[in-house]
């Protein structure tokens, strides 16, 4: 098969704004981990809650509404889990943390299978993003240059909010040495519970940005947290500019892969984890 | 009345435990207000634990602590901070990961509405640790042991404490840095400011210290001045290794 460049280009665009998407969904784990402790092994299924919420509130109200209602009603449903159930289990051990987040996983599936039924969903491109763009030469949708777009304003939003703000300073500090920030009179408590609703809150807005390219079905959760533990392990925990560039590896990768091997595209994905283990278990870009 | 009207902190027969370790018996400790108390004992003797029961990091279990007449034994941590009670760690727990000014800023909290005064904020905060406005913007880790106790202490300040708790400010520091630290101790004294001094450097706590109490294996075996406690050589000989 004859690979031309423009094609090339178009793949990578398409690769970058999948990337991306990835990057939202394990940024909002990686912060979780970094800064509560937890493996919140149920985010896949938070990602998958949001993509179905997405589906009733786009088609009642339009998917511009839904980008800015589905983050913040999922944040909210994220408080609830955070106060009612993860708040209890910080201290206790990665099993208890583990059978905790699993056990959402099943609650969050029934939940979406009782509401939803068992059939996929599909979401609809919105008639704005239809269609293509040409970018400097390279033919593009006009839907990925928008993922490329908001999700980049996104990424500099939170990169500023931890480095420019008091507010991050304290995410840092409580990352560093949670007991010393409590001691100085930070209700620690509060700021894990926006970070909680803050990482819900990025897997909402991964889910309804890949809401118009993709369908929806029970079992999609796995996926997803299957690709934000990748980008983990490929980044390095914890580190959000490793989660970035290893988010966009596994984005480009899964693109050409498709085109080069469609039978084997998953696969390479996992060869990349496998080797990043073997040589840098600690992550491509992690600070240790 | 009047003395327990001047009293800033009293601590009462205090029991405390790390698991199931009983570490305090019956520890009780008063402060004045303006006071520098000295606690002094070896290693193991119980005087961080005693910090810790006061700032609410490991609670009593027994006994009663009272912050200007108010019952905070079992009070959150950060919720006694936010009552004036700020501590200076001995191990130098500065934020690695955040810049000098970083470290301080987030401790900042404008002082209590019935007082007065302005109270402490980066400039005044600079003004006593010269050096740390110099490196304001460098990663707290990256600054010598000495330096970070400073941070340390200046942090404590920006949240405007009503009692300082300094916990071995001058352990593994260099002579001449344990001087330094000590002549802006003494700053902060004149400005009346009231501090529980946990210390092992004796001549270092006698040169700060109002008075001194004694702490050895959880219980307090002395409270009173220094000349009091150097004219008991057999005092001196038990608990401390001077």
């Amino acid at each position: 098969m004859e690979i031309s460049l423009p094609l090339l280009g178009t793949l990578v665009a398409t690769g970058i704004a999948r990337g991306m998407i990835y990057f939202l969904l394990s940024c909002g784990l990686t912060i979780i981990f970094g800064v509560l402790g937890v493996v919140n092994f149920a985010h896949g299924a938070f990602y998958m809650l949001a993509f179905y919420l997405t589906f009733t509130i786009a088609n009642a109200v339009g998917f511009g509404s839904s980008l800015i209602l589905v983050p913040v009603l999922m944040a909210l449903i994220g408080a609830i889990f955070e106060a009612g159930l993860f708040r209890r289990i910080y201290k206790a051990g990665h099993v208890l943390q583990l059978l905790l987040s699993v056990g959402i996983i099943f609650i969050i599936s029934d939940i979406v299978r009782l509401v939803w039924g068992l059939d996929p969903i599909n979401g609809d491109m919105p008639a704005l993003f239809a269609g293509r763009v040409d970018f400097f030469g390279i033919a593009m949708s006009k839907y990925s240059l928008f993922i490329i777009v908001i999700s980049s304003l996104i990424a500099l939003g939170l990169i500023l909010t931890i480095y420019k703000t008091k507010f991050g300073s304290i995410i840092r500090a409580c990352v560093f040495d949670e007991e010393m920030t409590r001691g100085l009179g930070i209700n620690v408590s509060r700021v894990f519970l926006y970070v909680f609703m803050g990482g819900i809150g990025l897997a909402a807005v991964a889910a309804v940005i890949a809401y118009p390219t993709t369908s929806g079905m029970l079992g999609m959760d796995a996926q997803m947290i299957i690709i934000a533990f990748s980008v983990a392990i490929i980044g390095g925990v914890g580190s959000i500019g490793g989660a970035l560039i290893a988010a966009l590896i596994i984005g480009i990768v899964e693109s050409l892969g498709i085109l080069i091997m469609p039978r084997y595209a998953d696969s390479f994905i996992y060869i990349i984890v496998v080797a990043v283990l073997f040589v840098r278990p600690q992550g491509l870009f992690s600070l240790e | 009345m009047t003395a327990e009207a001047n009293q800033i902190l009293q601590v009462r027969e205090i029991h405390t435990y790390y698991g199931l370790s009983h570490i305090l018996f019956g520890v009780s400790i008063d402060i004045s207000k303006g006071e520098v108390l000295c606690l002094l004992g070896r290693n193991g003797a119980g005087k961080t634990t005693t910090m810790r029961s006061i700032s609410g990091l490991t609670p009593a279990k027994e006994g009663k602590i009272l912050f200007h007449g108010e019952d905070i034994t079992h009070i959150s941590s950060n919720k006694i901070a936010k009552k004036g009670i700020v501590t200076a760690f001995a191990e130098k727990r500065v934020f690695g990961n955040l810049t000098v000014k970083e470290n301080l800023e987030i401790a900042r909290r404008a002082p209590a509405k019935e007082k007065k005064q302005e109270g402490w904020t980066l400039e005044k905060v600079y003004s006593l640790f010269p050096i740390l406005d110099k490196y304001s913007n460098r990663w707290a880790k990256t600054l010598s042991g000495g330096e970070q106790q400073m941070v340390c202490i200046a942090r404590a300040l920006m949240a405007n404490p009503d009692l300082l708790l300094l916990d071995e400010p001058t352990t593994g520091l260099a002579p001449v840095v344990v001087n330094d630290i000590s002549q802006q101790v003494k700053l902060l004294q004149r400005e009346g400011m009231s501090i529980l001094l946990a210390e092992q450097n004796f001549l270092f706590a006698k040169e700060l210290g109002d008075r001194c109490t004694i702490i050895d294996a959880g219980e307090i075996r002395f409270t009173g001045t220094f000349e009091d406690l150097e004219s008991d050589e057999s005092i001196m000989k038990k608990y401390l290794t001077v």
